[in-house]
């Protein structure tokens, strides 16, 4: 199939789920196929900036510079809100660092996120992203901040009524969350950069990059790229975003064959809808539309 | 890639698009009036000046590198660009402003926007356009503003505020709740309702569709575009459609008001976020807003 041909049917699915697409697919071969629909555009990343954390504090890891296996008591306030894991409990809570980090990836608990970014620091990431050759992620403000931001531009008292006024069809509403320039962002190439770094162990140790895979592959969520590849025995290991109409999914998928794809899928939808499973489903038949194109010619 | 643009810099980049859309040098070059060899040359100097491959030759044609594809856009930018240079300026004439509005808005409501526009520019082109062909049109620069209806995608351009319109049940005459004035939706489920094609805006007939199947009401077959469609196929007998304007009225048809209005017609005036319209795009708002 040609680029065009891919590009257009791309297209189609996305408009045709009443979504903006953005998407990254590369082989991970020698050859790196690969097949991109506006992949060097920033797109705000809600949660998916997750991933790049995890990154730089496995690193940090590798480096001494953090025992993963160390215990740290997080208090209840001050807690990032969230809808899962520490955010939502109500006492103090005492885990290890790396297991702030499962929580961080399988549940994509903020609260845990916030206290892992405060012991990388915003800094330590950038220095990671340009490490790994990623040039255009920015990693600017952790979840406690893009909250905050949030209810301020939305007027809200309080985080749930924030988040409601996302959902309001009758006044759109634009937070700073959707806004690549303030929010932490990155393009669909950059994050397949780094899923591949990730996996091909560039990114981090033997050790530290086994620890990222199954956590990857433990993930509850929304089912994104999964709808794509429906069937147990091709793996996913994934992290997903969403903010308002953002719905975002990055990760890799592989096949009996042992041929693996990594994938950077983003969407904006048109509607505010919290719930849109059909908006959800494009992102994995449009990886799957992809990986078909390289699958084809390869 | 810096330093000074080359002179023929215009030309490659044309061969370059020419070359992508085509997917084919033999057809390119067809496109172009001329012989493939200078064709090729061109691409290959502009493949030195930029350090990188843009296309391999495949069985099927030419494909774009990933190098290539990141040109794309900054290309059609440049070659955009240097169209404008070649038109003329308009003399001591204020250029004709370019409307489209969904075939959904009411007529008078339609007047009153043209209206609006009116008083500010003199000569106004107005078309009725589904909300998808508005926002290509948009994206291509082909119109100043459009009425849309929300919610749509509106990438690279801006709207403003949601205005809604209420919206009744045109009902066959010889349905058994037709001389009710006013009902809720539910009541109305043994009729099948008719929409706008879904590709006119998949993101808005797939809320409408959501929302009146939680109340029951199945979708029918085939699909009506604007109030005198939606009147006539009513009139046939068989499906309701729904219709924000007032003075919509025929003979075997009803109207019922929906509890609650359940169902506005929601629209944007929305524009090209690099030419916006200033304080033309509240009055458009206002405008419609006026009861």
């Amino acid at each position: 199939m040609t680029t065009d041909r891919v590009s257009r049917r791309l297209r189609a699915a996305f408009d045709d789920a009443g979504a903006q697409g953005w998407l990254h697919v590369r082989e991970l071969s020698p050859s790196g196929a690969e097949v991109a629909l506006d992949a060097d555009t920033p797109v705000a990343l809600s949660s998916v900036y997750k991933l790049p954390l995890l990154v730089a504090f496995l690193r940090m890891v590798d480096a001494g510079e953090i025992d993963p296996t160390r215990r740290v008591t997080v208090p209840p306030a001050p807690r990032t809100a969230g809808s899962t894991g520490l955010s939502i409990m109500r006492d103090p809570v005492t885990m290890s660092w790396r297991d702030l980090a499962v929580q961080m990836i399988t549940v994509s608990d903020n609260a845990a996120a916030d206290v892992l970014l405060h012991k990388v620091g915003l800094e330590r990431v950038t220095t990671t992203l340009r490490t790994l050759g990623l040039d255009a992620t920015t990693v600017t403000r952790g979840s406690a901040e893009e909250i905050a931001g949030l209810m301020t531009e939305t007027g809200a008292h309080s985080v749930a009524d924030a988040f409601e006024a996302l959902t309001d069809l009758d006044h759109v509403a634009l937070p700073s969350g959707y806004d690549p320039l303030r929010a932490s962002a990155s393009t669909a190439r950059d994050m397949t950069t780094l899923l591949a770094a990730l996996w091909t162990g560039q990114a981090a140790s033997a050790e530290q990059t086994a620890f990222a895979k199954v956590l990857l592959s433990q993930r509850n969520g929304p089912y994104r790229l999964r709808a794509g590849f429906p069937h147990d025995a091709i793996q996913l290991a994934d992290k997903t975003g969403t903010l308002g109409s953002l719905r975002h999914d990055v990760g890799v998928v592989e096949f009996p064959d042992r041929t693996a794809y990594a994938m950077a899928v983003f969407t904006r939808s048109a509607r505010p809808d919290r719930l849109l499973p059909g908006v959800d489903a494009v992102i994995g038949q449009a990886a799957r539309l992809a990986v078909d194109a390289l699958r084809a010619n390869g | 890639m810096t330093g000074r643009p080359r002179l023929d810099l215009v030309r490659q980049i044309e061969y370059f698009l020419a070359v992508v859309d085509e997917g084919h040098f033999g057809r390119a070059a067809q496109r172009l009036s001329m012989s493939q060899p200078p064709l090729s040359q061109g691409i290959q100097r502009l493949e030195r000046l930029l350090g990188g491959v843009l296309f391999v030759r495949g069985p099927r044609g030419a494909e774009l590198t990933s190098f290539g594809a990141g040109l794309v856009p900054r290309a059609r930018q440049l070659l955009a660009a240097a169209k404008a240079v070649l038109q003329p300026e308009p003399r001591n004439r204020q250029p004709v402003f370019r409307l489209a509005v969904v075939p959904q808005l009411p007529r008078s409501t339609a007047a009153a926007l043209v209206e609006a526009v009116r008083s500010q520019h003199q000569h106004v082109a107005v078309k009725v356009l589904p909300t998808s062909d508005s926002t290509a049109s948009l994206g291509d620069g082909e119109l100043d503003a459009a009425v849309v209806i929300h919610p749509a995608l509106l990438p690279q351009l801006d709207a403003g505020p949601v205005i809604r319109l209420p919206r009744d049940m045109l009902v066959p005459g010889g349905h058994p709740l037709a001389g009710v004035p006013s009902l809720p939706l539910r009541s109305l489920a043994g009729t099948p309702l008719a929409l706008e094609p879904r590709r006119h805006g998949p993101a808005a007939f797939d809320l409408v569709a959501d929302l009146v199947g939680i109340e029951g009401v199945r979708l029918a077959p085939a699909a009506v575009t604007g109030d005198q469609e939606a009147l006539l196929a009513v009139a046939g007998g068989d499906v309701m459609a729904l219709t924000a304007d007032p003075s919509l009225h025929g003979r075997g048809v009803a109207r019922v008001a929906l509890e609650g209005d359940p169902l506005p017609l929601r629209l944007r005036v929305a524009w090209p976020a690099n030419r916006p319209p200033g304080a033309l795009a509240d009055a458009m708002t206002a405008a419609m807003e006026r009861p």
